[in-house]
């Protein structure tokens, strides 16, 4: 569009001028300048985007888009880099957000996200401004620093402990880390304040305005028009101030370029920024389009001043790399699926401009955090990695270098966190893959051997029903049993009536009682009575066990005849497992049989749990019964699977009885808009399709509709009362344990944080408050009580809860 | 006038997120303006289930709250915890039905993928829609829901469409196409078949000449096989057609690519 055409079609220019400084805020030099140029020729036109830019700035504040404001700033910048807009208005709108900043009344995380802000636009436009008004500069850096040594001061620029990807009191001899952790604004600062040593001109930065400086300064620049900061309301929500990860901090980026992997700007300068900002925004921006991400991150370098990076021998796929990590490991959670990193990172390889620097860069990463992990990686940390690189490794034939963990592996104990990660890694590589892929194709054969086989390879059963243990090569020796197990497997695979099916029940129970009398009359003589209350137990519990399992027999072949088989079976589930205790022992049937399967395992358990015949509690009981957790030190990942599974499902359920309680009244609001208009009108619902208006008495559609309302209120009552019961047992399970734990240990003379099962257990514990922490987080105040009542809970469960309750208190999006 | 905040109509529309306001909102941007186009768009094929519909914007609107995934181009050794394992990283799945061969209730290389949520199914789109499983690149599309008998393939061997008239070698999908192999048990070769190494039950050629063929026989299922044959590494297989009697199938030479017909009308070209 010529510049010509703009009277007639200024909207849509400068809705397409809005939209791609928002799309791709490595390129607003290039918007700047047009800008510039624009203001060279026609001066209205450039009033007309400044004030649009600015509208945008105010827009994505006012909507708390905080990554469009902090590129609609950038552009401004920009523009006053094109002479497009007056450095006095600019520097004026930069003191205006650090009187956020320094507002008494700012809560800290409003402070710290305003000055997040004014930091991020500073490489854009420092230059600018030091050149035109320096005094100006000097203020709104003296605020910044102002701001920042203040949270120093107050030990915040740590950020919440909840957060941190690294816990010193976990590292194994007592080293330390390799680098200052710090939180996202402190990290910043200390990297963009590195400007003034380069006069404030990012050297990173390409600046075509400086090509037509000659031409620019011919026009008159725009002042801004007045900005409109909202004020804070309770509902105003922040982004995190999280603890970034860092992978390749100065110790692996040594700088020596014939040898070294790694080869990026040093960890507190401004390019390093630069190329980090980038990328981590792009990552943000173009998330709904993963293609177009990586052909923005692959032309990135085009954007910045080659000779710059060249010179230095800086690898733009070196950032990438570990941008896309640092964002798929961020805590609390991830900003989009890990699916997306996975894919993103995926894309890096697929690029023929980055595969060859991507490949090394990720294996550097992955071994440097791996080695790493034993200085005290965050539990979840570890086994997000572990979950990424498997699906990236399913994209690209498994192929790694497995054999350089080999003798680690041989040397390191099985519960360590290292050997665990690689443990966790074949699995769920084995889940995407078939066995012999893996086993026999891809991992190291001397794996095989068994001194790293029982550490790292997970047994498999041939077919899913291995674990059946009436069967054939089942574990029970009573042959009659057997046959009556068989027999039931067959009725149920025949469909046979429910009589039938408790026909065979009797025969068991006949049969267990017959052997007990049997054997107690050999052992001792009996006083002769028919029937001992608790051989009717056993039998009643060997009754269990055996349907239990005859039902996984026959739902093991896929997830639809288990649907099936539950279905048909409803009634017989209903008058078997009525009982906690029966539901628990449920839980033991299910978790034998599939002990070599964590997969099905976890997929039956949320189904069982949907049909409403396994209980969450009698899951919870299971995940975190203390037997297992000493016998495996916590390091087993399956009952963390299961458990997780299921509270995300317990979640999941509340959460469709909200929608089915806006659907509802949706419903009735409908409704009584066709009342509202009434006869002879009509009215559109959100399908597009045409109503009549209403009269005249209530229609039965209307009643059910009032109706429904109401039961899905109740049932939201339900699910929250559910939810709310499965999370205080949760915790009140993990502080009963922990608790037990270090009484036991105090005997022993052992230091049990620096346990495995600490490591794990506590571990967990964070993880479970961190994930499902807005649930958690709006009943508090009842744990307080509850459960971590002061003065009866040892003072390190306190302490996680003290994290916790910070993190719940932080306005966080 | 500039409409305020149209920038955040294209981009939420293009990544999906935003419906736009109703059928009155005429003045809506289609996302194809967005800077940046979203993933999270259904295709454009159109099954059978398309005749329901007056145009594409029902169509659309159908889909718009679908939580129901087709994935394609499976292998058929994939199996429905893989499916599970990898889809269930983008949401809770509510169930996954294998797409099975109509005669053999064997895996054919498609499923279902059906989620709790809607948000759930766009994430599929963005973030799964053409990465690996198994080995494969799949392809995920939103689809209407899964209705019985859905679950079995359209083709006319039981199979999947895609599958009957692929001339490729596809080991993960049961070898070459279903009536490449179905000629091939019969025990008649084309032309040049003896430089098959792969395939049993290929005898000598019995037809001479190379390139088109007219074929007629009447009153039997019916398939003819013709080949251009080129060197040993790559062979290039143009296989047609199965008719039903009584027509004769023309195929012409142009190149690998033939117009095949089926009952006298051409089929694809």
């Amino acid at each position: 569009m010529a510049v010509y055409d703009y009277p007639w079609r200024s909207n849509l220019f400068l809705e397409c001028l809005r939209d791609c400084t928002q799309s791709f805020p490595h390129k607003l030099g290039l918007y700047g300048t047009l800008s510039g140029l624009i203001n060279v020729r026609r001066k209205e036109a450039a009033a007309e985007i400044v004030a649009s830019s600015a509208a945008a700035f105010s827009d994505a504040l006012a909507t708390g888009n905080w990554m469009d404001a902090r590129t609609a700033l950038r552009f401004l910048g920009e523009l006053a880099n094109a002479n497009v807009v007056s450095v006095s208005s600019l520097a004026a709108l930069l003191k205006q957000i650090l009187d956020e900043v320094s507002s008494m009344t700012a809560s800290p995380a409003r402070a710290d996200q305003f000055a997040n802000l004014v930091i991020s636009a500073l490489p854009w436009c420092a230059a600018t401004i030091r050149r035109s008004a320096p005094a100006e500069l000097e203020e709104i850096v003296r605020r910044i620093s102002g701001h920042v040594e203040s949270r120093r001061q107050a030990g915040r620029h740590l950020g919440l402990a909840a957060l941190r990807p690294f816990r010193a009191e976990l590292a194994e001899d007592g080293a330390g880390l390799p680098y200052e952790q710090v939180d996202e604004l402190e990290a910043i600062w200390r990297q963009v304040s590195g400007l003034a040593d380069e006069d404030w001109k990012a050297q990173l930065l390409h600046r075509p305005h400086e090509s037509f400086d000659d031409k620019l300064t011919t026009a008159s620049p725009h002042d801004l028009p007045a900005i409109q900061i909202r004020e804070e309301t309770p509902e105003t929500r922040y982004p995190d101030q999280s603890v970034p990860l860092v992978i390749f901090d100065d110790s692996v980026n040594t700088g020596e370029r014939s040898t070294t992997l790694v080869s990026l700007p040093p960890l507190n300068s401004p390019s390093r920024y630069i190329f980090c900002t980038l990328i981590s925004d792009l990552l943000s921006i173009l998330a709904h389009n993963h293609h177009a991400l990586h052909i923005s991150i692959a032309a990135l370098p085009e954007y910045l001043d080659r000779a710059r990076w060249q010179l230095e021998f800086w690898q733009p796929t070196h950032a990438a790399v570990e941008v896309v990590l640092r964002e798929a490991l961020k805590l609390p959670s991830p900003t989009q699926p890990l699916m997306f990193y996975a894919t993103a990172l995926g894309d890096l390889f697929r690029d023929q401009n980055m595969v060859t620097e991507a490949g090394p860069a990720l294996g550097r990463a992955v071994r440097t955090l791996w080695e790493r992990s034993a200085l005290g990686l965050d539990v979840e940390l570890s086994r997000r990695l572990a979950e990424l690189l498997a699906v990236h490794l399913s994209n690209f034939g498994y192929q790694w270098t497995w054999d350089r963990w080999t003798e680690q592996l041989r040397r390191l104990p099985s519960h360590s966190i290292q050997v665990t990660f690689v443990r966790e890694l074949v699995e769920r590589c084995l889940r995407l893959a078939y066995k012999e892929r893996l086993l026999d194709e891809t991992l190291p054969q001397n794996w095989k051997d068994e001194d790293i086989a029982v550490k790292v390879l997970p047994q498999r059963w041939e077919s899913a029903d291995e674990g059946w243990r009436y069967g054939p090569k089942g574990d029970v020796e009573d042959e009659r049993l057997k046959e009556l197990a068989t027999e039931l497997v067959n009725a149920l695979r025949s469909k046979k009536p429910g009589t039938a099916i408790k026909g065979i029940f009797d025969a068991i129970r006949e049969h267990i009682r017959a052997k007990l009398g049997h054997e107690a009359n050999e052992v001792a003589h009996w006083d002769g009575d028919t029937q001992h209350p608790s051989w009717d137990a056993d039998a009643d519990s060997v009754v269990r066990d055996v349907f239990a399992q005859a039902v996984m027999v026959v739902g093991c072949k896929s997830l639809s005849h288990l649907a099936m088989i539950v279905e048909r079976s409803r009634a017989v589930w209903n008058d078997l497992f009525t009982s906690d205790l029966a539901r628990a022992q449920l839980m033991t049937s299910l978790a034998s049989f599939f002990r070599f399967r964590p997969q099905l395992l976890e997929i039956w358990c949320g189904r069982l749990i949907n049909y409403r015949v396994l209980s969450v509690e009698s899951i919870l009981a299971w995940s975190l019964s203390p037997d297992h957790l000493n016998r495996t030190e916590g390091a087993d990942p399956t009952p963390w699977y299961v458990l997780e599974t299921t509270l995300r499902k317990v979640t999941l359920r509340r959460s469709q009885a909200d929608e089915r309680v806006a659907r509802a009244r949706d419903q009735v609001a409908f409704n009584q808009k066709r009342r509202d208009v009434g006869d002879g009108d009509f009215v559109y619902d959100e399908n597009g399709n045409k109503f009549d208006g209403l009269t005249g008495p209530i229609t039965s559609g209307e009643t059910a509709a009032q109706r429904e309302v109401q039961e899905a209120e109740e049932e939201v009552e339900r699910m929250t009362r559910e939810q709310k019961q499965a999370f205080l047992s949760v915790l009140q399970r993990f502080v009963r344990i922990i608790t037990a734990k270090i009484s036991e240990t105090s005997m022993e003379d052992v230091d049990i944080e620096r346990t495995p099962w600490w490591r794990w257990v506590y571990g967990f514990m964070r993880q479970i408050g961190r994930e499902f922490g807005p649930e958690i987080r709006t009943f508090a105040k009842t744990l307080e009580i509850t459960v971590f009542a002061e003065g009866d809970v040892d003072s390190r469960i306190m302490e996680l809860w003290g994290e916790l309750s910070a993190f719940y208190d932080a306005k966080i999006v | 006038m500039r409409r305020q905040g149209t920038s955040f109509h294209v981009r939420a529309i293009a990544q999906g997120v935003h419906k736009p306001d109703s059928h009155q909102n005429t003045a809506a941007i289609p996302h194809t303006m967005a800077a940046v186009p979203s993933l999270a768009l259904p295709s454009s094929y159109r099954d059978r289930r398309n005749r329901r519909f007056n145009n594409d914007a029902e169509w659309q609107r159908a889909l718009s709250g679908s939580t129901t995934l087709y994935v394609g181009n499976l292998s058929f050794f994939t199996s429905e915890e893989q499916v599970y394992e990898l889809f269930s990283k983008v949401g809770e799945i509510r169930r996954v039905i294998m797409g099975l061969d109509r005669e053999l209730r064997t895996p054919c290389g498609f499923c279902f993928v059906e989620y709790y949520t809607h948000a759930s199914a766009l994430a599929c789109l963005q973030f799964i829609n053409g990465t690996k499983l198994d080995e494969r690149i799949i392809r995920t599309d939103l689809d209407l829901g899964f209705e019985e008998g859905r679950q079995f393939g359209r083709g006319k061997s039981g199979g999947q469409v895609r599958d009957e008239y692929r001339n490729d070698y596809d080991a993960g999908r049961g070898g070459y196409g279903r009536q490449l192999e179905f000629y091939a048990d019969a025990g008649e070769a084309p032309m040049g078949a003896d430089q098959y190494g792969g395939v049993g039950g290929w005898g000598g050629g019995q037809w001479g000449g190379g390139g088109g063929a007219e074929y007629y026989r009447g009153g039997e299922r019916l398939f003819v096989c013709w080949q251009i044959p080129t060197d040993r590494m790559s062979v290039k297989v143009a296989v047609a057609v199965a008719v039903e009697s009584d027509h004769v199938i023309s195929i012409r030479q142009t190149g690998v690519v033939m117009g095949l017909q089926e009952n006298g009308r051409e089929m694809t070209k």
